[in-house]
Parts: structure tokens; C-alpha cells; sequence
């Protein structure tokens, strides 16, 4: 009797570990069967988790130290970079630039342009490249807020984290600052702010 | 006889006399060297002994304005990039069965960041805020969240804006967004 119950509870195990198989009938030589391949995208990574799509992890820069001397020479970060850390790529929708507690936007050039300024004239032009491409510049338009880039260009592309070498771009940024008849630390004169979205095929 | 009697009254008199003389001419010179303004202090001044009208500052150095050295700058400079770095991370596509309802952000201030984040998502049509987190700690994560405004049935075009906040005064650092899709179903 005890065998017989073994017998049935190790068959009833067996059918328990039996997996649904979609399977196209073949049933003439030569013919051909259609095997759906289905996807699931979840939060978790299981077949019934809840549905999420891939994650974005970036980062990106939120401080541009400058120096000036006393002769007016700006010295930028040389280490300033944007890293894609999702598995997909991304890419740099847009830069703004806003002025900050009573500076002004000026046009980007060398800083001879600023010699007719007056001294706190409290006036900075800015520039930056992504990723080796095009510099782009604060102009003379708008004293307290600019978009830099308002559409991804050359060098804002960015490849997902399984490319080491594409994952990450610099981003190079020089400015030029009117006279100070006072010496300032640290002092926010503005915020850079970048927008990343998913590179996507559409 | 009386001249022998004098000297013998007074035998140091002509040394007295010479002394005397001296103190007053060493009161005369010090006094002229306080009105004409020059240092009293010896180790202030040093004389050209060619051009005596001139008294240089021994504090005088040679040299101009200080040389930056511009690879210390660059590197302190380089130490406040890596400080202001954010790392954003979030769910790009939060669905919310209603307008009412919490929705799977999935928002996380990974361990790698050094400030607390806030996070707002504003709607790229009309700059409305329709999320606002608290501060989340380095390190902690928002996995569902109700938005701030009932949201009709829809796709949302939003950006998504996280802030850096100073964990002592709650100061915004610095902000990056990233572009999200906001879908209420129902």
C-alpha cells in the first residue's frame, strides 16, 4: 500500500513541475509552426511584476566653479562630465541658463569686450561644449535667462552604460566677468540647468 | 693759591660741562628727527646712502602681483564640480490608475549622491507642477506617490526636476530634469 502512495504522490510532483508549452502543430513533412516570442517588462524583472520600463540613471552636472584673478582671467573645472549610468542611451535635450541674486547675461566673447563696463556692473557671459561639439554662447537677448541648447546637437549623445567609452561626455563651459571693486567667495551668480531624455529610435 | 683752591672744589667740572653739552645736542637731533616725519624706528627704514632724500620700506619685496598657480586652482576647482555631481534616477514612465490615485515614480537619490533631493515634475504644456516630493535622503527612494493635481485621463509630456538641498537650511544646490511621461488611465 505504501508503495502505491509513494508511487502516486512522486507522479503527482512530476505532473506539478510540467511546464504549458506553446507548441505549433507540425504535422505534414517539411511544414512550418509559428512559436510567439513574448515580452515582459516589470519593475522587478518577473513575468508578472509590476510593468515598468527601463530606468534612467543620470548624472549630471549642478556646479560651474569659475575663479577670476585680479586681472580678469577666469579659470573653469577641467572634470565636469555628464555619465549615462541607465542601460539605454540618453540624450541632452536642453541647457537653460538662469542669472541668479542680481547678476546679468551678457554676450560671450574675449574679456576686452567687457572693458567698457563699469566696475559691479555684476555682467557674465558664459559658454559651453558638450561632449566636444559645438560651443554654444550667452548672447546680449536676455539678461536673466537663456537657452543654451534647446535641441539635442552634436556631442549631447550619450550610449547606455555597457559602452564605456560612450556612456560619458565632458562638458567644457569658460566665462567672462565684468570688474569687481570687491573680492566675493563662492557667490551663486547663476544656474545651469541640463534636461536629459531617453535617445530614442522615433 | 685761590686757582689751586677751585680746581680742588670742582676736579670733573670740564667732563660735566662736555657731557652736558652732548645730552643737549642728542635731545636736539632726536627732537628734529620726530617733526620732519621720518621713522624713529630703526629697523623700519634703510638710507640710500646715494640718494639720503629716500627712505624704502624694509617690508618692500621683490615681486608683482601673485603668479596663480593654475593647476591648484583648476584642481579645487575640479573638487567643486565632483561635490555639485547629482545622479537622477526615476521611473520615466509613472502610470496612475486615476488622477487621485498613487502612481509607481519609483524615484531614488541613489547612494552616490551627496545632498538630499527634492523632486518636481511639471507639465511641459502649460508649466504646471503636478508632483512635489519632500526631501528624500541619500540613499532612499519614493516608490509611489499621489500627484498634487487631479489629472484628467491622458499622456502627460513632463519634466521631471531634481533639486539638490543643502540638508542644514534646505537651500536648492543645483537642479537637473529629465523628460518623463506621465499616463492617469482612468
Amino acid at each position: 500500500m505504501k508503495k502505491i502512495l509513494s508511487l502516486v504522490l512522486a507522479l503527482s510532483l512530476c505532473l506539478c513541475m510540467g511546464v504549458t508549452a506553446f507548441a505549433a502543430e507540425v504535422n505534414t513533412n517539411g511544414g512550418t509552426g509559428s512559436t510567439p516570442v513574448s515580452l515582459s517588462s516589470t519593475s522587478d524583472g518577473t513575468i508578472g511584476g509590476d510593468p515598468a520600463a527601463t530606468a534612467m540613471s543620470v548624472t549630471v552636472p549642478t556646479a560651474f566653479p569659475m575663479a577670476m584673478a585680479q586681472n580678469g582671467d577666469v579659470t573653469t573645472a577641467t572634470d565636469c562630465k555628464i555619465i549615462n549610468n541607465s542601460y539605454g542611451p540618453v540624450r541632452v535635450k536642453s541647457v537653460t541658463i538662469n542669472a541668479a541674486n542680481g547678476w546679468k547675461l551678457t554676450a560671450f566673447g574675449d574679456k576686452s569686450t567687457l572693458a567698457n563696463e563699469k566696475v559691479d556692473a555684476n555682467k557674465f557671459g558664459f559658454s559651453m561644449s558638450i561632449g566636444g561639439g559645438s560651443v554654444v554662447k550667452t548672447d546680449a537677448s536676455n539678461a536673466s535667462s537663456q537657452k543654451l541648447i534647446s535641441a539635442p546637437i552634436t556631442g549631447c549623445y550619450l550610449s547606455g552604460v555597457g559602452n564605456a567609452s560612450g556612456n560619458s561626455v565632458s562638458v567644457q563651459y569658460s566665462a567672462i566677468v565684468t570688474p569687481l571693486s570687491a573680492p566675493v567667495t563662492n557667490a551663486n551668480i547663476a544656474n545651469v540647468v541640463f534636461v536629459i531624455e531617453w535617445d530614442t529610435a522615433a | 693759591m685761590s686757582n689751586n683752591t677751585n680746581s680742588r672744589k670742582n676736579p670733573y667740572r670740564g667732563a660735566l660741562i662736555t657731557i652736558a653739552v652732548l645730552v643737549v645736542i642728542a635731545a636736539i637731533v632726536l627732537l628734529l628727527r620726530g617733526c620732519d616725519g621720518s621713522p624713529l624706528n630703526k629697523d623700519a627704514e634703510t638710507t640710500d646712502t646715494q640718494n639720503p632724500g629716500i627712505v624704502y620700506d624694509s617690508g618692500a619685496v621683490v615681486g608683482g602681483w601673485d603668479e596663480a598657480d593654475v593647476d591648484k586652482i583648476v584642481d579645487s576647482l575640479n573638487e567643486k564640480v565632483e561635490e555639485g555631481m547629482i545622479n537622477i534616477s526615476m521611473n520615466t514612465t509613472p502610470t496612475f490608475s486615476d488622477g487621485t490615485s498613487a502612481g509607481n515614480v519609483m524615484i531614488v537619490n541613489e547612494g552616490v549622491n551627496n545632498y538630499p533631493q527634492v523632486v518636481e515634475i511639471v507639465r511641459n504644456d502649460n508649466n504646471e507642477t503636478i508632483y512635489k516630493s519632500g526631501a528624500i535622503p541619500v540613499g532612499s527612494k519614493i516608490e509611489t506617490a499621489k500627484l498634487a493635481v487631479d489629472l484628467s485621463a491622458g499622456t502627460y509630456d513632463c519634466t521631471a526636476l531634481f533639486y539638490n538641498v543643502s540638508p542644514e537650511t534646505g537651500e536648492y544646490l543645483g537642479c537637473a530634469g529629465a523628460v518623463i511621461t506621465v499616463t492617469v488611465l482612468e
